[in-house]
């Protein structure tokens, strides 16, 4: 706490800054990035988003006043990130947040950025079905491995909520893959 | 207990460009100065003003803002003054004219009148003086006709 305590100044401090930015992106650029990834789905807008919550994670530093860990702060900024991408996307074309995320998926098989097959595309789709926290919870637990108190400052959430919000998950995509 | 999707665990299958991570800080650093460095965006827009223009500057900006009173010109009046300079001229020119017609007539009515009411207490002399050349010249020739009859 008090170590993180001490980056947090180097971050705000203008001598220190620029230095302390770059050891903050090598240090959370790849776990953010497939987080943000597992949301919007595509690479090039994954690296929108993440080039992006590092520039807000920068502009807004002095803001952070240690309420909550800088990890799960940085996450909340990435996911509200990625979740804002695709509503004004959805916006701009026309259509619903759900119509963005199926033609994303459409879009998989030809990309040259996933290595998938069809059981993992069939997975995306079985998760396109849930409701949009539901989606997340299970993305951060399943594919990132979250531990559930992470997951909770995070998504503002109780630990026993997302675990049951898992658990039907879980059964959902389960029911999904057998039947499709 | 895990079920089935836990125990067999499927990944999501994404993956990055080769070497993708091993700019991004850069790429990201150059960025946010580029954004947000004074060098790139200057703080100062380069504009300046007057000395103490806002001083005294207030005065003349309420007599700009606020509506100046427009004089009103009457068309009424102004039709009125142009007629009555009109009618004026009209009879300065007209009334001389009038005014030596008349006269004449009243001068020649007024000596024929008084040569019937007057010839005959007039003395030839006095008659004289009332007729032209013309006017004798034609009564020689009236005498002369009534002398043949």
């Amino acid at each position: 706490m008090q170590e993180e305590k001490i980056f947090i100044e180097t971050l705000t401090n203008p001598k220190t800054q620029n230095e302390a930015f770059k050891r903050l992106i090598q240090h959370y650029q790849k776990p953010l990035y497939f987080h943000i990834r597992n949301i919007v789905l595509n690479h090039d807008d994954a690296d929108d988003v993440l080039q992006n919550t590092f520039i807000k994670v920068f502009s807004n530093i002095s803001n952070f006043k240690g309420e909550s860990k800088l990890y799960s702060w940085i996450y909340r900024i990435a996911t509200n990130e990625s979740l804002t991408f695709i509503e004004q996307r959805a916006r701009k074309q026309g259509v619903s947040n759900e119509d963005v995320q199926q033609k994303a998926i459409q879009k998989l098989e030809s990309d040259v950025y996933f290595e998938g097959d069809a059981i993992q595309i069939k997975l995306q789709k079985a998760i396109a079905t849930l409701p949009e926290k539901q989606q997340l919870v299970f993305k951060m637990k399943y594919f990132e491995e979250m531990k559930y108190e992470n997951m909770s400052e995070i998504l503002d959430t109780s630990v026993g909520a997302l675990k049951a919000s898992y658990h039907h998950a879980v059964k959902k995509i389960e029911e999904y893959l057998k039947t499709n | 207990m895990k079920t089935d999707l836990e125990n067999n665990k499927l990944k999501s299958g994404f993956k990055t460009p080769d070497d993708y991570f091993d700019n991004l800080s850069d790429t990201i650093l150059s960025k946010w100065n580029g954004t947000y460095n004074s060098e790139i965006i200057p703080k100062n827009t380069g504009f300046s003003i007057p000395d103490d223009y806002f001083s005294n500057n207030e005065s003349k900006l309420i007599d700009t803002i606020l509506p100046q009173k427009t004089k009103v010109i009457s068309l009424k009046a102004t039709i009125l003054k142009v007629t009555s300079i009109a009618a004026v001229l009209l009879i300065t020119i007209i009334s001389p004219l009038f005014y030596n017609a008349s006269e004449t007539k009243k001068t020649e009515l007024a000596a024929m009148n008084y040569l019937e009411l007057n010839s005959e207490e007039l003395s030839v002399y006095e008659i004289g003086q009332l007729l032209e050349n013309e006017d004798i010249s034609e009564l020689e020739n009236e005498l002369i006709y009534n002398d043949l009859d």
